[in-house]
């Protein structure tokens, strides 16, 4: 049991945005990726979450709209990238055709400043939890 | 009741009463919270109310809580170090839960010394009785 309001739930989604920034630098940093081991190039990834309810009891209850988050999963997102023309390149084909990622690197930096705010407003959450539960000790002071 | 052990009992017990909900509400033990002695008629000599008091008798209880409410405080504390040296030899935890874990601790603490000085005025107001 904790003192400060909500810890679990924050501490959650810090993590989750931690891990979020963790497949954009992977995808910015595969950004020119032609071999992926799949044999085709690099393929961005995505990530979704999902809410569940923190505490397991009846649909009904009040309990259940208590909502945390988890990782729904990290998909690989098909759409091919643009084919370049590099005859001289390693991974070129017959016809001098280069498959690159699909990773669009101004689309990255958009994800990432999202995930740096969302994880800077789960820190403020956490601070403002933490600022009541001194305050209510400060009662009777 | 009457008597000014009565009285004094009554004082005493309102401020345990206290600190017993604060702890209780706080998810610290219920256990050791149904340790604090419970006046619930008035006070009569510690050695002759073993029933009225829960889980103990008198200085015991009294020995008991704090010694108990100190091992919880201080089993958070241990969770933050253990949380710090994950952390620090890169096993699996984030800074962020390391900072939390040492936050929650602090609050822990500091918890625990609101509820030793409300103990400490219930004594003194005790104390502080004419005879």
């Amino acid at each position: 049991m904790s003192l400060i309001a909500g810890v679990d739930i924050t501490s959650e989604a810090l993590t989750l945005q931690r891990l979020r920034m963790d497949v954009i630098a992977g995808n910015i940093a595969n950004a020119h990726t032609t071999r992926d081991g799949a044999g085709g190039p690099y393929q961005r990834r995505e990530v979704s979450f999902e809410s569940y309810a923190r505490r397991a009891e009846e649909p009904g209850s009040v309990n259940a709209n208590l909502r945390g988050v988890r990782l729904g999963g990290i998909e690989v997102d098909a759409t091919p990238g643009p084919d370049i023309y590099n005859p001289a390149h390693p991974d070129a084909d017959d016809t001098g055709i280069v498959r690159m990622p699909n990773v669009n690197t101004p689309r990255e930096m958009v994800d990432l400043i999202n995930a740096t705010r969302a994880y800077e407003a789960n820190l403020a959450v956490f601070q403002n939890a933490r600022q009541m539960a001194l305050r209510a000790l400060n009662i009777g002071r | 009741m009457s008597g000014i052990e009565g009285i004094g009992g009554a004082a005493f017990g309102r401020h345990l009463e206290g600190a017993r909900d604060m702890m209780a509400r706080n998810g610290i033990s219920p256990d050791i919270a149904g340790k604090i002695p419970h006046a619930e008629n008035g006070a009569t000599p510690p050695a002759a109310r073993a029933d009225g008091i829960r889980g103990g008798r008198g200085p015991e209880a009294f020995a008991g809580l704090v010694g108990d409410f100190v091992r919880q405080v201080d089993s958070k504390g241990k969770a933050a170090e253990a949380e710090r040296l994950k952390l620090l030899s890169g096993s699996g935890t984030s800074i962020h839960q390391t900072m939390i874990a040492m936050q929650e601790s602090s609050v822990a603490f500091t918890m625990m010394i609101e509820v030793r000085n409300k103990l400490v005025e219930a004594y003194q107001e005790l104390m502080r009785m004419q005879v």
